[in-house]
């Protein structure tokens, strides 16, 4: 069967006819029915009041690790802000071994798990082979004194809120996983916040 | 399991039969999941976390899309964006570039990819969030999403496209989004 000339026009037409009519169809979004807001009712309210619960009562710590900035805040009030550091994001390889490590600040929520005055650094593994150093057998050839400030405030699998001797440095992610602030914001952030204080970190 | 827990789990299981604005978002802050909002009235979109907002900023444009196929539009699902959606993931994905430390030498200095102006978050079951700068988008990145956006029109994805929300924002703020929004986060559509 031949199929004529005028009818491969035709079905070419309609074809490209049926394409340029065919893509997502964009429109603005229709608004809730009335009667799915129901404001002011029982059911809202309560639905209102188990979502205040969510949110912490007291004061909280939210930080933005891309813009390396830390709040304190109470409900919408900001009670205090600051530049910090958070993770750098770098990799570091064990050469003698399998041993990797990520150094990135986790993003999730957290509470304040202690309040520490003059802290102690006990060295972990990583830090030596970033120097490019022996990893010591004795456990006190791994303390070092002074270099996380006079304040810190640890928030679970060994990652804290403290000082730095590299204040220069605040402002960009150069840390292995901790969040550092300043002398004058830490003392005021640890003067301001409990053990449980809720942090937020994204 | 703690008394505020039982409550609000009792409130969940009720919230996912239900189409309010406070039963989607309750349903999406359960949990610390990380979660976008879409306020339509507003035209805002925050990220959150147990209904504290981290993030806020405004778009220009929020629009819906759904299906057209030679003219013929496909049947409104009042149901989509009555609950919240889940996984989301971003695409293109990230860079992750993880710059090596070579021990000895000393680390410090930024590190981080080139965040996008333009990119989808693709939820689970169908909803595609495009983030759109109002620069409009690198020749590129701009060109794999058109051809990600067609594959999902004619159905070449691995799991199901029923609709896309398109918001338009500064290209600053395209930039920001892209380098906070997690993967695995969840969104709830206000309108």
């Amino acid at each position: 069967m031949r199929i004529s000339r005028a009818a491969w026009v035709a079905g070419a037409l309609v074809g490209g006819a049926a394409l340029c009519g065919t893509g997502w169809d964009y429109r603005p979004l229709a608004p809730d029915p009335p009667e799915a807001v129901a404001p002011g009712s029982a059911e809202t309210k309560r639905l209102e009041r188990a979502l205040r619960r969510l949110r912490p009562s007291g004061r909280y710590i939210v930080i933005d690790r891309g813009a390396s900035r830390l709040w304190l805040k109470r409900g919408d009030e900001v009670l205090m802000e600051a530049v910090c550091s958070a993770g750098s994001g770098r990799l570091l390889r064990d050469p003698q071994g399998d041993r990797r490590w990520v150094f990135d600040t986790p993003r999730g929520y957290f509470e304040v798990r202690d309040k520490i005055v003059n802290p102690v650094w006990r060295k972990p593994d990583w830090a030596f082979i970033e120097e490019g150093l022996p990893v010591p057998e004795d456990p006190g050839e791994r303390i070092e004194y002074g270099v996380l400030g006079r304040f810190a405030l640890p928030f679970g699998d060994g990652y804290m809120i403290h000082g730095t001797l590299y204040e220069r440095l605040l402002g960009s992610p150069v840390t292995h996983g901790c969040i550092r602030l300043g002398r004058v914001d830490l003392a005021r952030l640890y003067a301001s916040v409990e053990i449980g204080t809720p942090i937020f970190i994204f | 399991m703690p008394a505020p827990r039982l409550l609000l789990a009792a409130l969940l299981t009720t919230s996912l039969s239900g189409p309010t604005p406070q039963e989607r978002l309750l349903s999406a802050a359960s949990g610390d999941a990380f979660y976008l909002v879409v306020d339509d009235a507003s035209k805002r979109l925050s990220l959150r976390l147990r209904e504290v907002v981290l993030l806020e900023r405004e778009a220009s444009e929020v629009e819906l899309a759904t299906r057209r196929l030679a003219f013929r539009r496909a049947p409104a699902e009042g149901a989509l964006l009555d609950h919240p959606w889940l996984e989301g993931r971003l695409w293109p994905p990230r860079p992750d570039p993880r710059a090596e430390i070579v021990p000895g030498q000393p680390a410090g200095g930024e590190q981080g990819a080139e965040p996008q102006p333009c990119f989808d978050v693709e939820f689970e079951g169908g909803l595609t969030l495009e983030v759109r700068s109002e620069e409009g988008c690198p020749l590129g990145t701009g060109l794999a999403l058109r051809w990600a956006s067609l594959k999902a029109l004619w159905g070449w994805t691995d799991g199901e496209a029923r609709a896309r929300l398109r918001l338009v924002v500064p290209d600053r703020v395209a930039r920001e989004l892209h380098a906070v929004i997690p993967d695995g986060v969840r969104l709830v559509v206000l309108t």
